[in-house]
C-alpha cells in the first residue's frame, strides 16, 4: 500500500495521471463543441487544472500542457494551433493558481466569503481570458476561424472555462479536504430529502414541466444554510449535469429562450457560474459563522468551567460593594450559595476591625479603574466563623462587557493562623528569654561588685560573661522589634510634630555612629516647615533608619545631607550621601524583607536586611512614598533617599498661605 | 530594717535579689499572686517589687489593682520589674511608682531605685 502511495506521489506519476485525466475530461467536453471544434461551451478541464495547480503546485504544468496538447491535436487543427491552445490552457491554470494562492487563500478559498468572490474573479474571469485570448489567436493564426465571429468564439471560450473553474475546482478542493460521508449518518434524512428535492426541481425545470431556472435557487440556498460548502457544490453539480444534459437535448429554459445551441449553452454557463459563486459565498459565510459560534461556545464553556472549578471565588460588585454576581466557589469559601450571596451589601460581612481599612481600599479601587488592588481581611462565613481572605479587586465599571468591580478571593485562614502562631511564639519566646538572661547578667554584676576579692582571670571571665549577656539582650530586643514591625503590633498614635526639631533630634541620636565613620551630617531646615500629623515613634524610626544607612553604607569620612521642602503640597525629605551608590538591580530589591546588598554585607555582616523593609512599611502606613535615586538627583555619585509625605498629613503651618484678594 | 517583698516566679532571680538586697533590707519572696497578696497583708512590706507575667491565674496588674483597693496596703510603693517593654503606661496608671525592664537594667540601678524609694 505504502509502496503504491509512494509511486503515486512521485512527480512523474503525478504528471502522468494529471495528463491522462485531463485528456479524458477534455475529450468528453469537446463533444459539446458547436461554435468551433476546439471551442466548447463546457470546459471542466480548466477547473481540474486549477485544482491540480493549487494542490500539487506549479510542477504539474507539463501534464496540463501535454494533456491539452494531445486533446486538441486529436480533435482538429494542426500541431501549431494545438501547441498554442495548450500554452493558453497551461498559463490559464498557472495564472489562476498564482492569484488565488496569493490573494484568495489558496486551497482554502471557499472558507471565507471574500475569498470565494476573489476566486470567482481570478479563476473564473481573469484566467479564462488568458486562455481564450491565446487560444483564439492561435486558431486564427493557424488559418482557422475564417467563417466564425472570433469574438463569439472568444466569449464562448471564456464562459465555458468560467463555469468549469467555478464548479470543478471547488468540487475537487472541498471533497479532497473532507472526503468523509458521515453527513449521511449524522443527518441522513435531511441531506437525502434536500438532494432529492434538488433533483426533482432540476428535472421539473429542465424537462420543461416548469421551465423556470430560479426554482433551483431556494433549494440550493437551503443546502448552503444547512450543510457545508461541500454539499452546496455537490448540489450545483447535480443542477449542472441535469441542465447541460437537457440543454444539449434541446430542452429546458435556456434552449427555449434562445432556440440556438451556442447561445443556449453560453447562457447556461453564465447561469451555472453565477449560481456557484453566490451559493458558495453563502455557504462559506454560514460555515464561518458556525465555526465562530462553536469557538465562542467552547471558550465560554471553558471560562465557565475554569471559574466554577477554581478554588478562587469570583464575584462582581458595584461601587458600593453590593454583590451582583457570585461564582459557585462562593459556597466552598464562605458557605453561601451564589443565589444567597447575590444582592447582599458586601461590606456588611466584613469584620468590624477590618471595615475602616476595607472601605478605604474600596474607595481606592473605585478611584483607579483597571488597577488590581489586593487586600487581606476577615469575612463572615455563613456559619458565623471569620474567614481570612486574600482578595483582589479590579475596577471594570467602565468596561462595556463587565460594568462591575471584579473581585476574586480565597481562604487564607490557615496560613494566617499559622503566621499568628509563629509571631506569638517569637514574641513569647523573646520575652521568656529575658528572664534567664537577666539572671546571668545580674549575677555577673553582683560578682563583679566587689572586684578586689577576685583574681584577675576570674574577673576577666565574668566580664566576658557580662559582655556576651549584653549582646544577647540586644539581640532579643531586635528580635522583638522585628516581630512587632512584621506583625504591625506597634499602635499608631499620630501627634503634631515639628519636623525640623524631630530631624535634629534624630541627628543627635546617630551622632556616635556618624563619629565612628567620620561622617559629617548637614541639615539646614528652611525657615517655615509645615507640621506633620504623624506617629512620632515611626517617624523617628524612618529618619533614623535612613540616616544610619547613609552613614554606614555611604562614604567613609564623607558627608550626609538632609534637605526638606514642600512641593505639590507634599513634604519631601531627601537624605543624600556621597558613597558608591546603589546599582539599578539592587534598587529594585532594596525594600524586600531580608535583602542586603553585597556592599552592605561587606560593611556590616551582622545586619538583618529589615531596616529598609520596615521603613517602607512605615511609609506605606503613612500613605507616603520612599524612593531611591542613585546616582543622585544632582547627578553626583551616591544615593538620594527621597521620602514623600502626603498633603493629608501636613497641617496648618507656619508657612504663609497665599490669600486671594477679592 | 525596712522590708521588701519581691513577687517573682523565677527562683534564680529571687536568689540574686536576695543576695543583692540582704545587706540593706529584710528580703521576702513570693512565687505567685496568691502568695504575694497573703504576704503583703501579713508582712506589710515597705516596698513591693512586682513581676507582671506570673503563674496561677493572677498577673502583676491584677495584684496591683488588689493592692490599690485595700486601704491597709494601698500606700506601699510598687516597683514593677518585668520582661515586657510595652506596658509601662498601663502599669503607672494603675499605680506603679517605677517600671524597669529586667534584661535592660543593671542590678545596681535596681538596687539604687529600691534604696531611693525606701529613702535609705
Amino acid at each position: 500500500m505504502s509502496r503504491f502511495r509512494s509511486i503515486v506521489r512521485h512527480p512523474l506519476w503525478q504528471n502522468f495521471f494529471v495528463a491522462l485525466f485531463y485528456v479524458v475530461l477534455a475529450k468528453w467536453s469537446l463533444t459539446f463543441a458547436t461554435v468551433h471544434a476546439s471551442s466548447t461551451a463546457i470546459w471542466p478541464p480548466t477547473g481540474f487544472s486549477i485544482a491540480m495547480f493549487l494542490l500539487l503546485g506549479s510542477k504539474v504544468w507539463p501534464a496540463v500542457f501535454v494533456g491539452a496538447f494531445l486533446a486538441n491535436l486529436t480533435t482538429e487543427g494542426s500541431a501549431f494551433t494545438s501547441l498554442g491552445i495548450a500554452l493558453g490552457n497551461t498559463l490559464e491554470g498557472l495564472t489562476a493558481a498564482f492569484l488565488v494562492s496569493r490573494f484568495a487563500g489558496g486551497v482554502n478559498a471557499f472558507k471565507l466569503p471574500s475569498w470565494v468572490f476573489r476566486f470567482a474573479v481570478f479563476a473564473g474571469v481573469v484566467a479564462p481570458m488568458v486562455s481564450a485570448t491565446i487560444g483564439v489567436t492561435s486558431l486564427r493564426l493557424g488559418g482557422y476561424l475564417i467563417h466564425q465571429d472570433p469574438f463569439l468564439v472568444w466569449l464562448t471560450w471564456v464562459f465555458g472555462n468560467m463555469s468549469g473553474a467555478l464548479i470543478v475546482t471547488p468540487l475537487i478542493l472541498l471533497w479532497r479536504e473532507d472526503p468523509s460521508l458521515t453527513i449521511l449518518v449524522k443527518r441522513p434524512l435531511r441531506i437525502i430529502i434536500a438532494m432529492a428535492m434538488l433533483c426533482a426541481a432540476s428535472f421539473l425545470v429542465f424537462s420543461n414541466i416548469f421551465p423556470y431556472a430560479y426554482l433551483t435557487m431556494p433549494i440550493l440556498l437551503f443546502i448552503s444554510f444547512s450543510f457545508t460548502p461541500r454539499e452546496t457544490i455537490s448540489g450545483i453539480l447535480i443542477v449542472a449535469i441535469v441542465a447541460t444534459y437537457a440543454t444539449v437535448n434541446r430542452s429546458g429554459p435556456f434552449w427555449n429562450a434562445t432556440q440556438n445551441m451556442d447561445e443556449a449553452l453560453l447562457v447556461l454557463q453564465i447561469f451555472l457560474g453565477i449560481l456557484s459563486m453566490t451559493k458558495l459565498t453563502v455557504a462559506a459565510s454560514v460555515a464561518r459563522e458556525r465555526e465562530q459560534e462553536s469557538l465562542v461556545h467552547k471558550t465560554d464553556r471553558w471560562y465557565k468551567e475554569l471559574i466554577e472549578k477554581s478554588s478562587d471565588a469570583v464575584c462582581l460588585i458595584d461601587a458600593d460593594a453590593t454583590i451582583l454576581y457570585a461564582s459557585p466557589s462562593t459556597k466552598q469559601v464562605l458557605g453561601y450559595t451564589p443565589k444567597e450571596f447575590e444582592g447582599i451589601p458586601g461590606l456588611s460581612l466584613v469584620h468590624p476591625e477590618d471595615l475602616p481599612r476595607i472601605v478605604k481600599v474600596l474607595t481606592k479601587v473605585v478611584a483607579t479603574p483597571n488597577e488590581p488592588i489586593r487586600a487581606e481581611f476577615r469575612y463572615k462565613h455563613k456559619d458565623g466563623r471569620w474567614i481570612w481572605t486574600e482578595t483582589t479587586g479590579r475596577n471594570l465599571l467602565s468596561d462595556p462587557m463587565i460594568h462591575a468591580i471584579v473581585v476574586n478571593y480565597h481562604d487564607i485562614t490557615e496560613a494566617k493562623e499559622f503566621e499568628q502562631a509563629k509571631d506569638d511564639f517569637i514574641m513569647i519566646a523573646a520575652h521568656q528569654l529575658r528572664t534567664p538572661v537577666s539572671s546571668i547578667r545580674w549575677n555577673a554584676e553582683l560578682l563583679l561588685r566587689d572586684k578586689t576579692k577576685l583574681a584577675t582571670p576570674v574577673k576577666g571571665g565574668i566580664q566576658a560573661i557580662l559582655d556576651s549577656t549584653h549582646t544577647m539582650v540586644r539581640l532579643i530586643d531586635e528580635l522583638l522589634e522585628m516581630s512587632k514591625i512584621i506583625t504591625g503590633k506597634i499602635a499608631y498614635k499620630p501627634e503634631l510634630l515639628d519636623v525640623a526639631k524631630s530631624i535634629k533630634n534624630e541627628i543627635r541620636m546617630v551622632a556616635s555612629i556618624a563619629k565612628a565613620h567620620g561622617v559629617r551630617i548637614t541639615f539646614t531646615p528652611p525657615p517655615a516647615l509645615p507640621r506633620l500629623r504623624i506617629d512620632d515613634i515611626r517617624f523617628s524610626r524612618v529618619i533614623q533608619n535612613i540616616l544610619t544607612n547613609a552613614i554606614k553604607y555611604g562614604k567613609y569620612e564623607g558627608s550626609v545631607g538632609i534637605s526638606t521642602e514642600v512641593t505639590d503640597g507634599q513634604l519631601v525629605i531627601t537624605v543624600s550621601d556621597d558613597g558608591a551608590g546603589i546599582s539599578k538591580e539592587d534598587q529594585q530589591r532594596l525594600f524586600r524583607k531580608f535583602f542586603r546588598t553585597e556592599h552592605a554585607q561587606k560593611l556590616d555582616p551582622n545586619g538583618k536586611g529589615l531596616g529598609l523593609y520596615a521603613t517602607k512599611q512605615y511609609m506605606d502606613a503613612f500613605g507616603g512614598q520612599i524612593s531611591i535615586i542613585s546616582p543622585r538627583k544632582d547627578g553626583a555619585p551616591g544615593t538620594d533617599v527621597e521620602l514623600r509625605f502626603p498633603p493629608s498629613l501636613l497641617t496648618n503651618t507656619k508657612q504663609s498661605k497665599k490669600e486671594v484678594n477679592i | 530594717m525596712k522590708k521588701v517583698l519581691m513577687i517573682e516566679d523565677d527562683q534564680a532571680l529571687q536568689d540574686v535579689y536576695k543576695l543583692a538586697l540582704s545587706d540593706v533590707v529584710e528580703y521576702n519572696g513570693a512565687k505567685d499572686g496568691k502568695e504575694g497578696l497573703e504576704k503583703i497583708r501579713s508582712i506589710k512590706p515597705d516596698l513591693i517589687i512586682l513581676d507582671i507575667m506570673l503563674p496561677g491565674g493572677m498577673n502583676g496588674f491584677d495584684i496591683l489593682e488588689e493592692i490599690k483597693k485595700d486601704p491597709a496596703v494601698m500606700s506601699i510603693p510598687v516597683l514593677v520589674l518585668t520582661n515586657l517593654d510595652t506596658e509601662e503606661k498601663v502599669a503607672r496608671e494603675i499605680g506603679a511608682v517605677e517600671y524597669l525592664v529586667k534584661a535592660n537594667t543593671p542590678i545596681e540601678k535596681v538596687v539604687d531605685k529600691v534604696s531611693s524609694l525606701l529613702k535609705i
